[in-house]
């Protein structure tokens, strides 16, 4: 339990948007789909840093799509979460829920 | 014509800094973005530069922070200068201000005279090989006259005649009434041989243009062909505008082809119709065209000059009435279009690089003096501990600071001012001419502020590396040195720049004192556009004030 390894809140959102989105999770959907989800901006850099993060973690994997004319015959980096990303996800979202508990009365909505 | 595509210099920009698959990926997110940014946004270009810089920085510090401790700690040393630099320059907050407010507005009107620069004499047009357009033209070398147009018969002559050329085209541009369902609208209306689109390599994105047989004799010469942005302006962007009829003066043409964004030959043409349709108004001496040719692929300009003299010798011997003494000659397109403004372009170029200079002399001396005031303030950080290195390197940091600020300041009023500068410098560019931002004027502003920033910089930097571990009057004089030859060196540069301002303004007051060869004095010109007709359907302002002309009372 010590040496458990908590997911941050953007690499959370980044692994939550990808299993939302399903196959069609790259970069350009998957910043969409947190800046609508959520309501805040994210920049580009920081959503392509926190897959190369998540990919070294092994929490997700990438792959590269066919190009396509509409990218400047370039390809998108398809992701898809592994089942460690998953754990991670459930164990971070566990302790979250563990914290929360009993807090109702305090942080309820006024 | 740069199309839809993101720039490339900063896609490259991107491969070179990010990991390969990295940017692979980025660069086409970012290439399917900017299609939707090109429809929304003013600026696309600038758009993705800025995603670019970011994608950039946060690669940077991500790599810092996993790199090993000794390459992190001379960036965390480098940091610190920064904010000990922002910090001193923040201290004197107005010599701060006046440093970049010099180098802005100086690095600024550099960068905008570069953006003119390049849209004058360096841009390629944007047609199929360019360098092998010419224009031909007409002089009367005994009677010491030259033109740039020729009566259409003439051309017609030469278009028959000649062997060095690929194509021949003739032009002439009127501004016509559009009318038909709208409201009447003044139009560019651009009467062209068929060949002249072929000439160019330019293409219709919607119908055709029209063919060499509806622009003969006896053809369908109601034909016209739109630009993309009257296509957009007056009919929507509709895909049935083919086929529709207009109103052309009154005359009704159909609209057979829209030619691509950002086409508007020979300047901002926003309809092209048949040569023919026009010819019949013109006379064998009237000059009212232009003409366009393409030299064939073997064929230089010397070639097609010796041709068009014999073709000219062979018009005089056989209508010396009307030919006699005229040469048809030939210069490059470009030459043509922008060749007469090159050097006052290039004197105020240089204009503006003595300006830069002498602003960069004058930001040294107040560094210089701002070096001095700070040696005790040096003294007592070497005596904490500080090294040599750190101290010397602490004033081109500041350095940095100021030009970076003064730089970026520079290059938004140059984004800003470019489009203004054609209208107050006393040049008459082209009228096609389209000034707007672009990446050379990015790069001329860096190499500028880089520039200016080494110039300034090093004085106050030699004083600081001069000055021993205390402070010592020995200082001031090791320092004082550069002083006579920076204001030496100022004095200098402000008397070439008004000895040359004086000359320029001279040159134009003289000019413009030329007698035109009639008294101007008292009188003004009007611009009245009415549909061309002959019949005594006139409106009775029209009328009025073509019999008796208008006149101002006191």
């Amino acid at each position: 339990m010590a040496d458990k390894e908590f997911l941050g809140e953007f690499e959370q959102m980044v692994l939550l948007a990808i299993l939302r989105l399903g196959t069609n999770a790259y970069g350009v959907t998957i910043r969409e789909e947190i800046e609508a989800r959520t309501g805040r901006a994210v920049s580009r850099g920081a959503i392509y840093i926190t897959l190369d993060r998540l990919e070294a973690k092994g929490y997700l994997r990438s792959s590269l799509a066919e190009p396509t004319a509409e990218r400047g015959g370039k390809a998108k980096r398809i992701c898809r979460v592994e089942k460690a990303g998953v754990a991670a996800l459930r164990a971070s979202r566990r302790a979250l829920v563990s914290l929360w508990h009993g807090l109702g009365p305090v942080l309820r909505d006024s | 014509m740069t199309g839809g595509r993101p720039p490339r210099l900063a896609e490259r920009w991107l491969h070179i800094v990010l990991p390969a698959d990295v940017a692979h990926a980025f660069c086409g997110d970012l290439a399917e973005e900017y299609a939707r940014v090109r429809a929304t946004r003013r600026w696309p270009a600038v758009w993705y530069w800025w995603q670019a810089a970011s994608v950039t920085t946060r690669y940077l510090i991500e790599a810092i922070s996993l790199s090993p401790r000794s390459s992190r700690s001379v960036v965390l040393g480098l940091t610190q200068d920064v904010r000990i630099g922002a910090r001193s320059l923040a201290r004197a907050p107005l010599s701060s201000l006046f440093v970049i407010v010099t180098l802005a507005a100086t690095i600024g009107v550099n960068t905008a005279v570069v953006g003119v620069i390049d849209a004058a004499l360096l841009r390629p047009f944007p047609y199929v090989d360019a360098d092998r357009l010419v224009q031909v033209e007409l002089s009367e070398p005994q009677k010491g006259v030259h033109t740039i147009e020729a009566p259409y018969l003439t051309f017609l002559e030469w278009r028959q005649r000649t062997r060095t050329f690929d194509g021949l085209a003739a032009h002439v541009t009127f501004g016509l009434s559009l009318g038909g369902d709208h409201a009447p609208e003044p139009v560019h209306t651009t009467f062209a041989s068929a060949s002249l689109f072929s000439m160019l390599g330019v293409e219709p994105v919607l119908g055709r243009v029209f063919t060499a047989a509806e622009d003969a004799p006896g053809g369908d010469t109601y034909q016209v062909v739109i630009s993309h942005s009257l296509w957009q302006r007056r009919f929507g962007g509709a895909s049935d505008v083919i086929g529709r009829r207009v109103l052309l003066d009154m005359e009704p043409y159909t609209v057979i082809g829209v030619m691509p964004r950002g086409f508007g030959f020979p300047f901002r043409s926003d309809a092209w119709a048949p040569a023919e349709r026009w010819s019949y108004r013109t006379s064998p001496t009237l000059r009212t065209h232009r003409v366009l040719a393409r030299l064939a692929p073997a064929a230089t300009i010397t070639q097609a000059r010796s041709d068009l003299e014999s073709v000219s010798l062979q018009l005089e011997r056989e209508w010396p009435r009307t030919h006699e003494g005229l040469r048809a000659t030939v210069i490059g397109l470009r030459d043509a279009e922008s060749g007469g403004v090159k050097p006052y372009l290039l004197l105020l170029l240089g204009a503006a690089g003595v300006l830069l200079l002498i602003a960069c002399a004058n930001v040294a001396t107040l560094m210089t003096a701002r070096g001095i005031g700070r040696v005790p303030e040096f003294a007592v950080r070497r005596a904490l501990g500080m090294s040599r290195w750190r101290m010397v390197r602490q004033l081109p940091v500041e350095n940095a600071l100021l030009g970076i600020a003064a730089g970026t300041l520079g290059l938004f009023a140059a984004i800003y001012g470019v489009g203004m500068l054609p209208h107050v410098i006393p040049v008459d560019l082209p009228l096609w001419l389209e000034v707007r931002p672009n990446a050379r004027m990015l790069f001329a502003s860096a190499a500028l502020t880089l520039m200016t920033t080494v110039i300034f910089g090093f004085a106050p930097a030699r004083a600081v590396r001069r000055s021993p571990s205390a402070a010592r009057p020995a200082t001031m004089r090791g320092t004082t040195s550069m002083r006579p030859l920076l204001t030496g060196g100022q004095v200098a540069l402000s008397v070439v720049l008004l000895v040359s301002a004086g000359l320029l303004v001279r040159t134009a007051r003289n000019l413009n004192e030329q007698s035109p060869g009639f008294r101007a004095a008292g009188l003004v010109t009007a611009h009245l556009s009415l549909a061309y007709d002959s019949s005594p359907r006139r409106c009775p302002f029209a009328s009025a004030s073509s019999a008796r002309p208008l006149r101002f009372d006191r």
